[in-house]
């Protein structure tokens, strides 16, 4: 989501300067490769590129591939097959073991209706599944919000893509079709203003989060404070959604009950929420919390907060606690990926 | 997004539209088999064979039966060096460190074979000198020298004439891979090697054609087996409308080679536009006095390569480097004349034409002091 961000701020800012751009999509994976079909990487005319389609080994080619698109101003397919050990493809060596699909279109007409679009998705708290049309003989392309199974896509494709996030890529004799589900942005709440909160704000950012910060706004830095989507004072009212995630460092007993008791009944079942502290303290809070606290509803508590990665101070406990996070929301289970059977993707 | 303008001549050049309306009868209405020696349509090719024949001949002050029609300059170098030496006793040969690939590819084989081969090193500026020569001489056990007459990355010029002479007294076979020197240097100014190598699309013919003269008497033996055509040394089918085209391009020579003036004016002002600003950072190469106007070869020092071709994608040119879709290796050239590996990566080699004009150059200059600033100020 940070790179297709980046991506959408950047077209605006070429277009600013009148530079030409075109966008390379990765629309299909099979075997092993680093980055998944919807990955992008936008190239100026100029040279530059943001984002990317693999972990570094076909950037360069892609580049290349890209200046010859917009010179010649036609939508490029370019396959990159690295399954069979021939030492004239590119990406041999390199342990890929994959084959990879990527469209390339420099026309103005479909990357304006992109950026539309994303930018709207990226306003949006919820997911939204798009359908590129993309015309392989005009430059007459159309990208459009698909709210139900589109005629050229089975049933199968469709589920797959709306509850696994699988794009699906088609393609006919006049035009190549691409499903794609752009993920719910990611917003995290983060309760408290002590240093420690500063660390975790600046991984969230890092990571493209929106953070919706709480707590005193004296002692809440404006530098810190431009980091963040939004922030609130501990009596403001606010929403919180239900597929937000809930950080409450405090370092503060007493706040950290009456926060509780504002929020528990506001939880949704699976959201997550994570309290600093030793298991010791949560007790405590649940005995303070009285029957609000049930055990049943204590097992949706993470507290102590963060994965067990041994990790000491500021710096190395946001990351644990981004990694609780993300186990928690994708359901993983924790180990290390040489363990795991099968695909590391699935 | 404009096209980008072209500065690779070096690499290939474009068919010259004198040289497109002489083949383009044989595509279509002359289309009958050289070899056909029964019929109308088949003497009709032929007589356009052996029209483009003298053409080229004549250009060597050779007789026509000395011109043997290959694919390109890469079979004409296979056929000089594996075709003289097959069924000798394996004895000594000399080549340079800084030959085309399609000439060190056949001695590392030619090794492998028994033969005992010198790779001389060029000077700093890139050139095999008569006395390197000399010295690598074994009497009696040195039957072949094979050194490019000029350098395709640096443009420099090797003594030819006076290699030719001295290979004479000493009774060894010469050989020169002409490729780069034809049309953009006058080679009939003294005696010429036993065997010369050419190619098609360097002289603004098409792709997939090129000859090797050899010298009258000398026993070559073929690569291509089957049905005889080029005096049983290259079997195959003649591409008739390809040698058409290639005696239609020797024609054009002289034409080509009056523009060397205007082309050297053009390779004086980049240089010294380039020398201007930024003569505490860039390396110029080959910059002898023997050397060819076309081509201009600079290290950009400190440079990452891949920066290098990415701020420039306006204009086309090369560095030389041997590329195939896995792996960019430095030029061995740019290495032999003593180059780190980073330098010889990041090295421009822009490659003139007759046809590059004012207007190109003006802009090459522009664009080259604009990125080049750039590069350095990241």
């Amino acid at each position: 989501m940070k790179e297709l961000k980046q991506i959408a701020h950047q077209m605006r800012e070429l277009m600013s300067q009148g530079i030409s751009f075109a966008l390379a999509t990765v629309v299909h994976v099979d075997g092993s490769a680093y980055r998944r079909p919807g990955a992008r990487m936008l190239i100026s005319s100029t040279g530059d590129w943001w984002g990317g389609i693999s972990g570094g080994c076909l950037e360069g080619d892609m580049l290349k591939k890209a200046q010859y698109a917009m010179m010649s101003q036609s939508i490029q397919v370019v396959q990159y097959d690295t399954r069979e050990d021939d030492p004239f493809e590119l990406g041999v060596g390199l342990g890929c073991n994959g084959l990879i699909d990527i469209l390339i279109n420099p026309h103005e007409s479909y990357l304006l209706v992109f950026l539309e679009m994303i930018e709207k998705h990226f306003s949006a708290t919820s997911a939204s599944v798009f359908l590129s049309i993309i015309s392989k003989t005009e430059a007459f392309h159309q990208v459009v919000h698909a709210s139900s199974c589109p005629s050229n896509f089975s049933m199968n494709d469709w589920d797959a893509c709306v509850l696994q996030g699988s794009s699906v890529f088609k393609e006919s004799d006049t035009h190549y079709y691409f499903l794609e589900r752009l993920a719910a942005k990611t917003r995290i709440w983060i309760f408290g203003n002590q240093f420690d909160s500063l660390r975790l704000i600046d991984q969230c950012e890092w990571l493209g989060w929106e953070v919706h910060w709480v707590g005193n706004p004296t002692k809440m830095h404006i530098n810190d404070q431009s980091k963040v989507k939004q922030v609130y004072a501990w009596d403001d009212l606010y929403e919180v959604l239900s597929t937000d995630h809930l950080v409450l460092m405090t370092h503060d007993f007493d706040r950290d009950v009456r926060l509780l008791t504002d929020l528990i009944p506001r939880l949704s079942p699976k959201q997550y929420i994570g309290l600093l502290g030793p298991h010791k303290r949560m007790d405590k809070l649940q005995t303070a919390l009285g029957g609000l606290l049930n055990n049943e509803l204590r097992n949706q508590f993470f507290s102590p907060i963060g994965l067990d990665i041994g990790a000491q101070g500021p710096y190395e406990i946001a990351v644990s606690i981004i990694a609780e996070i993300l186990h928690v929301t994708s359901g993983r289970e924790i180990q290390s990926l040489r363990n795991r059977k099968g695909s590391i993707n699935a | 997004m404009d096209s980008p303008r072209y500065f690779d001549y070096a690499s290939t050049t474009p068919v010259d539209p004198v040289v497109l309306e002489a083949m383009m009868p044989y595509f279509t209405k002359v289309f009958g088999n050289a070899g056909s020696g029964q019929h109308f349509f088949g003497w009709q090719a032929n007589e356009a064979v052996e029209q483009a024949r003298k053409s080229i001949a004549k250009y060597f002050n050779s007789h026509p039966s000395q011109v043997i029609f290959t694919s390109g300059a890469t079979e004409s170098n296979n056929l000089a060096l594996t075709g003289y030496l097959t069924g000798l006793t394996p004895a000594h040969v000399i080549t340079s460190s800084i030959e085309h690939k399609a000439v060190l590819e056949v001695f590392k084989n030619l090794e492998s074979l028994g033969w005992h081969v010198t790779y001389l090193s060029p000077n700093s500026e890139g050139i095999i000198s008569v006395d390197n020569v000399l010295q690598a001489i074994i009497p009696g056990e040195t039957k072949l020298i094979s050194l490019m007459w000029v350098n395709n990355e640096l443009g420099t010029i090797n003594p030819i004439h006076e290699l030719a002479e001295l290979c004479l007294k000493h009774e060894i076979v010469l050989h020169s891979d002409a490729t780069q020197a034809i049309g953009k240097l006058d080679i009939n100014l003294g005696p010429l090697p036993d065997l010369i190598s050419f190619s098609g699309h360097k002289i603004y013919s098409p792709k997939g054609i090129g000859g090797l003269m050899v010298k009258k008497g000398m026993k070559l033996h073929p690569l291509l087996l089957g049905g005889g055509q080029e005096r049983n040394l290259r079997s195959g089918t003649l591409a008739v409308q390809q040698i058409v085209a290639l005696g239609a391009s020797f024609l054009r020579l002289p034409i080509y080679l009056s523009e060397r003036d205007r082309i050297g004016r053009y390779q004086q002002r980049i240089e010294n536009t380039l020398k201007t600003h930024f003569s505490k950072y860039i390396l110029f190469n080959g910059l002898g006095q023997a050397r060819i106007p076309h081509i201009l070869n600079i290290t950009l020092q400190r440079v990452d390569w891949e920066n290098m071709f990415r701020v420039m994608p306006q204009i086309a040119f090369s560095n030389g480097s041997a590329c195939n879709a896995r792996q960019h290796l430095p030029s061995h050239v740019l290495m032999a004349i003593g180059h780190q590996e980073a330098n010889a990566l990041s090295t421009l080699r822009i490659s003139l034409s007759h046809l590059t004009t004012d207007e190109d150059v003006d802009f090459l200059e522009e664009y080259l002091v604009e990125k080049i600033s750039l590069l350095y100020s990241a």
